[in-house]
C-alpha cells in the first residue's frame, strides 16, 4: 500500500474502533462488537507497524526511531501535506 | 418614547407578571427522557463510517454532511 492507502486504512480503522469503543462501554456483553473490535484492533497494530517502519513516526512517544531522530521530520502530522484528501461525498 | 408617568406607575402596581404564566396543574410528574437502547445491527466499513462520522447506521442521519460546508470562505 502506498503511504496515503496505508494511512488512511489506519484512519478510517482506528475511528471505527473510537466508536466500537464507546459502543462497548455500554454494551459490554455483546460478543459480535466485542469479535469485531479485537480483529480491528490487531489490523490497526499491523498497519501501525509497516506504516512506521516504511513512512516514518506517527507517534513521538510509542514509535522507535532509526538514526537520526525522526520525529522532527516534515511534515508533522497535523499539517495537512501529511494527511490524504477524503475524496467523494459517499 | 414618551412614557406617561401616572400609567407607568400603574403598570408597575399591577399584580400581573409581564410573561403569561402557565396554568397551574397539580400532581404532575417531572419529565422523563427515554431513548432506545441501540442494538448493534450492520456497520459501515471503516473507511465509510469515517466519512460519515460514525460506524453505525442508524446514527448516521444526525452527522449528514451538507453540501456546501465545506465550501466557507475564512478570509
Amino acid at each position: 500500500m502506498s503511504r496515503n492507502e496505508l494511512l488512511q486504512r489506519l484512519t478510517a480503522v482506528d475511528f471505527y474502533l473510537t466508536d466500537l469503543h464507546l459502543y462497548l462501554n455500554t454494551h459490554p456483553d455483546d460478543r459480535d462488537a466485542l469479535t469485531k473490535y479485537n480483529t480491528l484492533v490487531k489490523e490497526a497494530r499491523q498497519l501501525r507497524d509497516e506504516y512506521e517502519r516504511l513512512y516514518g513516526m506517527l507517534m513521538a512517544l510509542t514509535t522507535p526511531s532509526k538514526y537520526p531522530w525522526q520525529w522532527i521530520e516534515n511534515p508533522w502530522p497535523w499539517q495537512s501535506e501529511f494527511n490524504f484528501e477524503l475524496a467523494g461525498d459517499d | 418614547m414618551v412614557i406617561n408617568s401616572s400609567s407607568a406607575m400603574d403598570a408597575a402596581g399591577m399584580e400581573k407578571p409581564c410573561v403569561p404564566q402557565e396554568t397551574v396543574i397539580n400532581n404532575v410528574l417531572l419529565a422523563h427522557a427515554y431513548v432506545p437502547f441501540e442494538k448493534m445491527c450492520t456497520t459501515f466499513s471503516p473507511l465509510s463510517a469515517l466519512r460519515k462520522g460514525t460506524a453505525f447506521p442508524p446514527l448516521a442521519a444526525v452527522y449528514m454532511w451538507q453540501k456546501g460546508m465545506g465550501e466557507m470562505n475564512y478570509e
